[in-house]
Formats: structure tokens, sequence, C-alpha cells
């Protein structure tokens, strides 16, 4: 065994005035990886905050979200859907028809109307009636891909036009609208009455899927943005409630001794004794699921351990001097314990919050997708994962891969981070 | 010892008592099953009749008192969805349970003790460090997620394993396991791979920590500069002492297993008790959640109990310790 005697190459010796943050970001920033992980990390936290801005798309959104674009495959495009317009058209005397009109449309609700389709009606030389149909150019029925013509009179013909085998239908060819002539029968009264469907129009490529999009049409990587941002503040919520619980209740059993510290850490013990999974399983088993209960679930699982460890900190802190002064001055004991011994307890704190940040993250993801976590109105990267277990078997696995990989690099990066911060403020393992 | 057995023995009976009652309190306060259990067609007869036939009409400190004059008998009542002894189900399930956390167990230990080991006395070989790489992200991922993606990858990509389910199953020697036939092992594989994972990467940082820190004790040193071999240095020095600390890894291992069985038992559809659990919540069959309650916690509290006492027998500091907070 080498007795370790190493010098750091640029040192506290060559820079004799360095701030104790500085030292420490300069220490952290020697281990490549973490430093990536960190990065990874700040990322992650930014998109969870602004998912609302940066998703292509609100996941929750009903009208956004179009369910026969329903499990398309990573890469896929969002287009626009084909324009349709129906026409009632009356023509009161067949014999002196002269009627000229534009209609407007649009493909999408947020786009302005534009002109669509010229329809000029006249009356032809064997009685019948001249029917022009011009869809604009570059309109939103161009290129034209159906023409129909309904409740035509019974014996009526349509040049250029088949008729439907059963109904009153007439499908025309797109390419011969020009100088389309209907024959009437001659019982045929003067009034004519039909209707014109017509569908058309560029598919514009409004998004692309990067990542797919579920059973119900809805973009993954939406989703996925916004389940991180619940996920994340689920997760924060309660290590920063348990974190408070514990430490106060550890620095109290570490102070007072006796008694409380007999009992806090019994019920800490047998807490401890049990997997975390299990006491949440059983309290949600109980309590049913819902964002009060996970949360309260993920808080008495983790107080007991920020209880141990604060305890345990706080009892080597309460046997220092500056406590003993503390005392002498005649300082109040909540003050003592929050002013003095807490602040000295914080490293290990943050260490194992950081950890615990992963951890929760993880159980509740675990636990929706029990089916005991969050209720489908708040949907988890966990439920994300759980709606894609059907569908895993059946050949769209992008459906449950990809949140859980975003769980799974979320998690890595908080560990990886938290890992270095430990070996960081660990004084056994510094040189 | 004894003195220290019998405390352990009381102290495991006031766990279990409190927790009883917690559990009735949670259960029989929250949640309507009869909503669950009749159909969406019967009238408010049908209704009351229910409420009646399950007991559910006596006040609530009557219901305590059925409820732990039953307990006592090893009567929980019957599961308002199968109508059997809710017991009678948990215990069913038991040996599937227990089946799959004795294979994943034994994958565990074969593989992160021999990788903690080699981490913890190479730690800074390019090979220890993938290891350890590897282990951050098996810590990390998500038990049930990574558990569809052995599906996705060996059950649905390549077609070798089946998906779920327990396989055919054999008796020998009067022991009924699916381990006996070789359909029994392609089912249970995937899903003690499953939790094996998790476990083994616990146990390889485990092993790693104990032996890096064994490593640098004085009595190590002092083995080393007597001139001892390295490798017996190793394996009688660092390993002996090593697995003390093995035994409470074991004893939380096997807790740890059994929940975590409750989420690999749900993903691979294995009949074990995790899974009855789960399916329980669901429709709210709240006699076999309480049997299932009061089973794991039992069984827990009787694996605390040996670990604690194996530990101490082991380890006689820990007596020593007991004794003088009294």
């Amino acid at each position: 065994m080498a007795v370790d005697a190493q010098v750091r190459p640029g040192g506290a010796s060559a820079l004799p005035v360095r701030s104790p943050v500085r030292e420490f970001a300069g220490r952290y920033a020697a281990n490549p990886i973490a430093v990536v992980a960190l990065a990874v990390l700040a990322s992650i936290a930014v998109i969870a905050v602004t998912a609302s801005w940066i998703a292509p798309q609100n996941p929750y959104d009903l009208s956004a979200i179009d369910i026969r674009d329903g499990r398309l495959p990573p890469g896929s495009a969002k287009l626009t859907r084909e324009a349709a317009i129906g026409l009632g058209i009356v023509v009161p005397d067949v014999r002196r028809a002269e009627l000229q009109f534009e209609v407007r449309a649009r493909n999408r609700s947020d786009d302005a109307p534009a002109q669509a389709l010229e329809v000029r009606v006249a009356p032809a030389a064997d009685g019948g009636l001249a029917l022009h149909l011009t869809p604009a150019a570059n309109g939103p029925l161009d290129p034209l891909k159906s023409v129909q013509l309904r409740g035509l009179p019974r014996g009526s013909t349509v040049s250029a036009g088949r008729k439907d085998r059963f109904r009153n239908v007439w499908r025309l060819d797109p390419e011969e609208l020009p100088g389309l002539s209907i024959a009437l029968p001659a019982a045929a009264s003067d009034r004519l009455q039909f209707d014109v469907l017509a569908t058309g129009g560029a598919q514009r490529h409004l998004m692309t899927y990067w990542l797919g999009t579920d059973d119900q049409g809805r973009d993954m990587l939406s989703a996925i943005f916004y389940g991180l941002r619940i996920s994340l503040s689920v997760a924060i919520a309660s290590v920063v409630i348990a974190l408070g619980i514990g430490t106060l209740a550890g620095l109290c059993a570490a102070y007072f001794g006796g008694r409380v510290d007999a009992v806090l850490m019994r019920i800490v013990d047998v807490q401890l004794s049990f997997p975390t999974i299990l006491v949440a399983l059983i309290l949600l088993a109980i309590l049913g699921k819902g964002v009060f209960n996970v949360m309260l679930a993920l808080v008495i699982v983790q107080w007991a351990l920020y209880a141990r460890t604060a305890r345990g900190v706080a009892l080597a802190e309460r046997q220092k001097e500056y406590v003993e002064a503390a005392s002498c001055l005649g300082l109040g004991a909540g003050r003592i314990i929050l002013a003095h011994i807490l602040p000295n307890c914080t490293p290990s704190l943050i260490v194992i919050a950081t950890l615990e940040v992963a951890h929760a993250i993880s159980l509740e993801a675990t636990l929706s997708f029990l089916g005991l976590g969050l209720p489908v109105t708040q949907p988890s990267l966990g439920l994300l994962i759980a709606n894609g277990f059907d569908y895993l078997l059946s050949g769209y696995p992008w459906i449950s891969v990809f949140p859980g990989v975003a769980l799974l690099i979320t998690v890595v990066a908080i560990n990886l981070v938290g890992d270095e911060l430990r070996d960081l403020l660990n004084p056994r393992l510094q040189r | 010892m004894t003195l220290y057995i019998v405390r352990r023995l009381l102290q495991s009976v006031l766990v279990i008592v409190v927790m009883t009652a917690l559990v009735f309190v949670g259960v029989y306060v929250i949640g309507n099953p009869v909503d669950v259990l009749v159909s969406t067609e019967a009238d408010q007869e049908d209704f009351e009749r229910m409420v009646r036939m399950l007991g559910l009409d006596q006040p609530l400190w009557k219901q305590f008192l059925v409820y732990l004059s039953q307990l006592l008998q090893g009567d929980l009542g019957r599961s308002f969805a199968f109508s059997e002894p809710a017991l009678k189900l948990v215990l069913q399930r038991i040996p599937a349970t227990l089946e799959l956390v004795a294979v994943a167990m034994t994958m565990a230990l074969a593989t992160g003790i021999p990788l903690g080991m080699y981490t913890g006395l190479n730690p800074h070989t390019p090979i220890a460090r993938l290891i350890m790489g590897t282990s951050i992200v098996g810590v990390s991922i998500p038990n049930f997620w990574q558990g569809l993606m052995l599906i996705f990858v060996l059950s649905v990509s390549f077609a070798i394993l089946p998906s779920g389910g327990r396989g055919e199953l054999d008796t020998v020697l009067g022991i009924t396991s699916s381990l006996w036939t070789l359909d029994g092992w392609q089912h249970v594989f995937l899903p003690a791979l499953n939790l094996a994972l998790f476990q083994c990467t616990l146990i390889i940082r485990l092993v790693r920590a104990n032996v890096r820190e064994i490593a640098l004790l004085d009595y190590v040193r002092f083995a080393r500069a007597k001139g001892l071999a390295r490798r017996r240095v190793v394996f009688v020095h660092i390993l002996k002492n090593t697995l003390v600390v093995l035994i409470t890894v074991v004893g939380l291992q096997l807790g740890g297993l059994i929940a975590y069985s409750v989420v690999t038992e749900t993903v691979f559809a294995w009949p074990g008790m995790g899974k009855l659990i789960i399916d329980s919540v669901y429709i709210l069959d709240r006699p076999v959640i309480v049997a299932y309650l009061i089973v794991i916690v039992v069984m827990f509290i009787t694996i605390n109990l040996v670990v604690d006492i194996l530990y101490s027998v082991i380890d006689p500091r820990i007596r020593v310790a007991q004794r003088g907070e009294h």
C-alpha cells in the first residue's frame, strides 16, 4: 500500500486565494463524465420547465391531436388533411340559368380562407345544363382529388362521369371537368337542385413526429416533454418536503437524545427495514391513487433516510466546541439546531437528496406503471410507458421505448451527478 | 443472547400488531368495494344485500373486532372476487413467488460477488471501470421498463423466450415447481433475470465498497507486510470479512426481491403474490389486500429478525452494543 502524498498540480499552493466554491467547481470539472451528466441534467430541467413552449404539440389539447395519426412510427410526417367542399346549387329555371360564383375555403382552422372553386352554370344547347367547375390554382382544393354530383333528377346523364351502381351519385373525372354538361330527362321540371362535393388540396407538411405517435395520435416527443415536467415536479416536491421533515426529526433526535432519540430512531429503523417500493405499494394500495397520495407515499418513504443521516452527522457535530460555545452564550435549542448544527450537516444531506430525486422519479414511475400512482390526467413518464405496454407486443415498440429512454437518461444523469458530489464531499476518499 | 432474541421477538410482534391496525384503518375507512362488485344493473336491494353479506353495514369498531378475532383464528375473510378464503389465495401464490426469488437470488449472488470483489480490488483497471459504468445504468434503470425491454428484445424481436406466465409444473420429492421442467425454466429465466439484474448491481456496489474499505485496514496491510501471497490475503483476509456483511446483504436481498417481484410479476404475468395484490387493488378486493399485507409484513419481520440474530451470532460486537443501551 503506497502512502498517498500527492500534491495536486495547480492546487491551493499555486493560487493562495481561492474561494471554496471555485475550488469545489474546479474539482468537479476534473471529472468529464460528471460534467456531461450535469449538462444533460440541466437540459432536462430546462425542457421540463419550458415544456409547454418548446413541445411541438400540446399533447393534451384534443383539438391539436388527430386520432387518424395514431401509432405512426418515428419520423412520420403530420400532414394537412384534404379540404372538402359541399355545395347545394339551386337553379330556378334551367333554360335561363346563368349562375356564377366562387367558393372560398381553408385547409386548417388557423389558415385564412382562400379562393377554392369557381362555379359557373349556363343553359346548354340541347336543353341541358353546362356546368363549369374550375378549382383555383394553388387554392385549398388544388390538386382536385374527387368531385361528385348528388341529387340530380332520376334519368339525368352527366358527361365525363360515372354513376354509382346503387345510389344517385355521379363521380366525375377531375381531368375532364371543363366543359361538363348535364343532360336532363324530358320530364324534369324547370327548377333544378343538386349538390356538388369536391375534395382535394396539397398535403402540406405540418410537423414531423420524430419519436412517433401513441395510439391517440399524440406526438410522443411532446408527451415526453410534458411527462418529464410532471415526473420531475412530483419527485422534487416530495424530496423537498421529506428532506425538511426528516432533517428536523434527525436534528431533534441528535440534539435532545434520550427518549426522543430512541422513539424516533426505532420508527426509522423499522421503516428502513422495509424496501421503499413495498412501503409505497402498501400505502397506495390502501389510500388509492392520486397526485396527493403519491407525494404522501414518497414523503413517508423518504423521510426516515434523511432523519437517520441528519442524526448521524449532527451527533458528531454536537460534540464539537462551537456547539458548546453556542450553548454557553445562552442560545436556545432551536437556534443552535437550525443556525449552528444544520449548516454543518448540509453537505451529506445534499448528496442524499440529489440521489433521492432519482429514486423518487423511478419510484413514482413504477407506481404509475402498476396503476397505483398518478391518475391519467397527470401523465408522467411511468404512465406513458404503461400505455405503450399493450402495444409493445403488437409491433409498436416506440410508444413505451422512448419514454423509458427519457426516464433512464434522467435517472442516470442525476445518479452520476450525485455520485460525484458524494465522492467530492466525502472526506474519507479525499487524498 | 436469549434476552436479545426475546426482545427482538417482542418488538416484531408489536410491529405486526401496529401494522394490522394501520392496514385495517386504511383499508376499511377508504374505498367501497360494493361499487365494484355489484353489477351496474343492480338495484338498491341487491346493493344492500351485498353490503349485509360483506358485513359492511356494521359500525367500524365492530368490523375491526370481527376482523381481529378472525385474524387470530387465521381467517382473513373471503375474497370478494373469488369467494375463497383470502389467506388461502395468498398462500397458494407464495410458491410461485419464492421460486422466482430463489432463481433470481442465485443469479445475482453468482455474478455479483465475483464482479464486486474484482472491482473492489482493482478499482482503476478499464474492466473495473466498465463494470462500474454499466452498474450505474443497472441501478438507474427502472425495473419495470427493463422488463419491458427484455420482453421486447428476447420475446418479440428474437422470439427466443416466452413473454410471460409460468411454465409446466412437475412434482419431485414432494415439491411442486416449474423448475423441474424445461418449459418451466424457459418461463422463469426472463423474469428472474429481470429481478436479478437490479440486485446484482447492488451486490457489486456493496461488495466493492466493502472490499475497498477492508483493503485499507491495518490488518490487511499487516498481512501484506508479513509477505503473504496476494491470493491468500484476498481470499482469506478480505473475502472472509466481506462475507460477514454479505449475510445482511442476502437478508436485505431476499426482502428486496420479494418486494420487487410485485413489479416483475406484473410485467411478466407471473402468477405470484405480487400479481395477486395488484389485481386485487384494481378491483378493491379488500380481504385479499389485507391478507397480502399481513403475510408480507410477517415475512419481512421474520427475515429481519433472522438476519439480526444471525448477525449478532457472527459479530458479537452488535450484541454488546444492544446490551449497552440498557
